[in-house]
C-alpha cells in the first residue's frame, strides 16, 4: 500500500503533451513535491508512534475500572471515534458553507472527503457502542435517545454520500450536497445534548462535564483518553489528506481527458 | 480478565476498519494511475 503526495511525473507529462497549464511546473514544483512527500512521511511516522503509545497506555498503563472491569477500556476507542466523527461532520458543515459562499471546488472536495472519513468513524461508534453495551447493559442495542440519534446521524451522512454518488457531476450536485451537509450537522449537538435533555441509559458526559471537566475520570484514565484522542485525530487528518489528494488527482485527470478529447 | 474478548473485538474492528479504508484509498489511487498510463499511451500514438 503506497500513497503519493500527487502524481508528478505522469500528470505533468500528460499535461505537457496537451499544453494544459500545469498547477506545479518546473524545478520549484519538484522541490515542493519532495518537501510535501517528506512532510507526509514524518506525519505518518508521528501517527504510528502516537498510535503505539496510545495502545500501550490503553492495554498496559490505564487501570482496570472497579465496576465495569476490563470492558470499560472500550471507552478509549469509542469516545475518540465519536469525537472524530463529530469533528469530521463539523468540517463538512464549515466546508459546505464556504462552498456555497465562494463557489470554489476546493471546499466541495474537502466536504466530500470529510463526510466519507466521518462515516467510517461514525460506523465505528455504532459498532463499538453495542459491543460495550452487551456486557454492561445486557443488550446489544436499545432505542435510547442517544443511540437512535447517532444512528440518524449516520443515516444522514450515508444519504449525503449516496446523493453525491448518484447525482450527475456538476455544481448542482455540489450545491445540494452542501445544503445536506449543513442541515445534517444540526443533529450533532442534538446527539451530544440528548443525554442531558432526555432520560437515557447512556452515561452522561464525564470528560466534557460543564460543572467540572474531567472530574469523572482518574488522571491516568484521562491521560490515556487524551492520548487515544490525539492518535485518532492524527489518523483522521492522515486519511482526510489522502482522500482530498485522491479527489484532486481525479479532477486533474478528468480535466486532462476533457481537454485531450476536446482538442482532438 | 472477564469480558476481555469484547475489548479485543473492538480493537480488531477499529484497525480492520482503518486499514480497510486505507486499502480502499490505495486501490482508487492505483485506478487513477492506470487511467493515467492508458492516457499517456493514447497520447504517444
Amino acid at each position: 500500500m503506497s500513497f503519493r503526495a500527487s502524481e508528478p511525473s505522469a500528470l505533468s507529462e500528460a499535461k505537457g503533451r496537451n499544453r494544459v497549464p500545469s498547477l506545479r511546473s518546473g524545478q520549484a514544483s519538484d522541490f515542493a513535491l519532495r518537501m510535501t512527500a517528506r512532510k507526509l512521511m514524518i506525519f505518518k511516522w508521528l501517527t504510528f508512534i502516537v498510535g503505539v503509545v496510545a495502545l500501550i497506555f490503553i492495554f498496559l498503563i490505564a487501570p482496570i475500572e472497579r465496576q465495569e472491569g476490563i470492558v470499560q477500556k472500550i471507552m478509549y476507542f469509542h469516545i475518540p471515534s465519536a469525537w472524530i466523527a463529530f469533528f469530521a461532520f463539523f468540517v463538512v458543515f464549515v466546508a459546505s458553507i464556504l462552498y456555497l459562499w465562494k463557489k470554489e471546488r476546493e471546499w466541495d472536495i474537502i466536504a466530500h472527503s470529510a463526510a466519507e472519513v466521518g462515516i467510517i468513524f461514525c460506523s465505528l461508534v455504532l459498532i463499538t457502542g453495542p459491543i460495550w453495551a452487551k456486557p454492561i447493559w445486557g443488550v446489544w442495542w436499545t432505542w435510547d435517545a442517544r443511540l437512535t440519534l447517532t444512528l440518524v446521524l449516520w443515516l444522514i451522512y450515508v444519504a449525503y454520500l449516496m446523493l453525491r454518488f448518484h447525482a450527475s457531476e456538476g455544481s448542482q450536485r455540489a450545491r445540494f450536497a452542501a445544503v445536506l451537509g449543513i442541515v445534517g450537522f444540526l443533529d450533532v449537538p442534538i446527539v451530544h445534548f440528548s443525554v442531558l435533555w432526555w432520560r437515557t441509559i447512556h452515561p452522561k458526559p464525564k470528560v466534557l462535564s460543564m460543572e467540572s471537566p474531567g472530574s469523572g475520570l482518574e488522571s491516568v484514565m484521562l491521560i490515556t483518553l487524551i492520548m487515544s484522542l490525539i492518535a485518532f485525530t492524527l489518523i483522521f487528518f492522515l486519511l482526510l489528506g489522502q482522500r482530498i489528494s485522491l479527489e484532486k488527482m481525479r479532477d486533474e485527470l478528468n480535466e486532462i481527458k476533457r481537454r485531450t478529447f476536446h482538442s482532438s | 480478565m472477564k469480558n476481555f474478548v469484547y475489548l479485543l473485538a473492538v480493537n480488531l474492528i477499529i484497525w480492520i476498519a482503518i486499514f480497510g479504508y486505507v486499502y480502499s484509498l490505495s486501490r482508487r489511487n492505483k485506478e487513477i494511475d492506470r487511467e493515467l498510463k492508458a492516457l499517456k499511451e493514447q497520447l504517444k500514438k
